[in-house]
């Protein structure tokens, strides 16, 4: 049983990973960070004002004690964090790319304007 | 040999050896468009030594963002087949011309260099292998069957090039053409190519190291697609 949802836990955490990464420009997608940020200080209240709920839940799902099912979140929560950021970081370059690609092209056409076919 | 044909070559630092690259492509074809991807050295002044187009990035973006600047451009242009070419004059521009032939006179819709079909000349044994390894990788994640998966010269049709949206500006951008071949399957065929290093193309490729970059975007790209 501890095995089965260990498993479900880690196929959940992949789930909503790549949902985050799938939809990071939709409202949705904004939605759930936010949702998930939301959670998080919800969590660290939990865990300090009443700690065994949270060794209660860590049980359940097959970890150790409280703590440590908090330190894997707060490691889950890292990891999309920075994947997050460097696939908006990506979206930017791209942005900055086509950009530069206007510029470049409306000033070598202007260049080259009439000169088609006799260049 | 009048071709409607537009050789695209992204140019970044390579002011050795890019006017006589430019020229040998002149000689073969009328429509030469480089893309200085925001050269530091004298590059520019010896493209325009030459009667081939040049569009200027106004930074520096990578080679994949230069190619796809090159394609934009050259939709603009009388031409119905389009080629991509590399800077450090590694290719050989024969090998244009016969796939040239092979594009204009079969029912393909790109045609991909390999040199691994054709031959290589003072290949270095660790690209080799490195290289190899690229195609498992990019066999892999594209789905498609090929022995040649990093090789700049690719040849295609206005369908293509109409279609063709790089969107990774860097090194990476060659698995993503493979990924776009497979997507909107486009017939596609392989070409031996002879590729020539020299002291200045090896000191000028990628480094080993960037294969890790290359990777690490491809998998991050599935996930987030």
């Amino acid at each position: 049983m501890r095995i089965v949802v260990q498993l479900s836990s880690v196929l959940l955490a992949l789930y909503l990973f790549t949902t985050i990464l799938r939809g990071r420009k939709s409202h949705t997608g904004r939605a759930i960070k936010k949702i998930g940020f939301f959670l998080l200080i919800i969590a660290i209240v939990i865990t300090v004002f009443f700690p065994w709920i949270v060794d209660e839940i860590a049980y359940f799902v097959g970890v150790s004690s409280g703590v440590n099912l908090f330190v894997y979140l707060l490691g889950a929560g890292f990891v999309i964090f920075v994947l997050n950021n460097y696939m908006h970081q990506q979206d930017q370059r791209d942005i900055q790319a086509r950009l530069a690609r206007r510029i470049a092209i409306i000033e070598a056409t202007e260049r080259y304007k009439g000169m088609r076919h006799d260049k | 040999m009048e071709k409607k044909l537009a050789i695209i070559i992204p140019v970044y630092n390579e002011e050795g050896v890019i006017r006589k690259v430019v020229q040998e492509a002149l000689n073969r074809c009328d429509t030469v468009v480089c893309v200085d991807d925001g050269s530091t050295d004298g590059s520019v002044a010896q493209i325009e030594k030459t009667r081939a187009y040049l569009v200027k990035h106004p930074i520096n973006l990578g080679q994949g963002a230069a190619l796809q600047t090159g394609i934009e451009f050259a939709r603009l242009l009388p031409v119905d087949y389009f080629c991509t070419y590399d800077a450090d004059g590694q290719h050989s521009i024969d090998d244009v011309e016969s796939m040239y032939d092979v594009l204009r006179k079969g029912s393909y819709d790109i045609i991909l260099g390999s040199r691994f079909l054709g031959k290589t000349i003072s290949m270095p044994a660790s690209k080799k292998v490195l290289l190899k390894m690229a195609v498992r990788f990019s066999n892999l994640t594209s789905g498609l069957k090929l022995t040649d998966t990093h090789n700049g010269l690719r040849l295609f049709n206005r369908k293509v090039a109409e279609e063709m949206q790089i969107k990774v500006p860097d090194m990476a951008h060659a698995s993503e053409i493979l990924e776009i071949i497979a997507a909107r399957k486009y017939k596609y065929i392989e070409h031996p190519v002879t590729i020539t290093y020299t002291d200045y193309s090896r000191a000028k490729g990628q480094s080993m190291v960037n294969a890790l970059n290359i990777i690490f975007d491809t998998i991050l790209r599935k996930f987030s697609k």
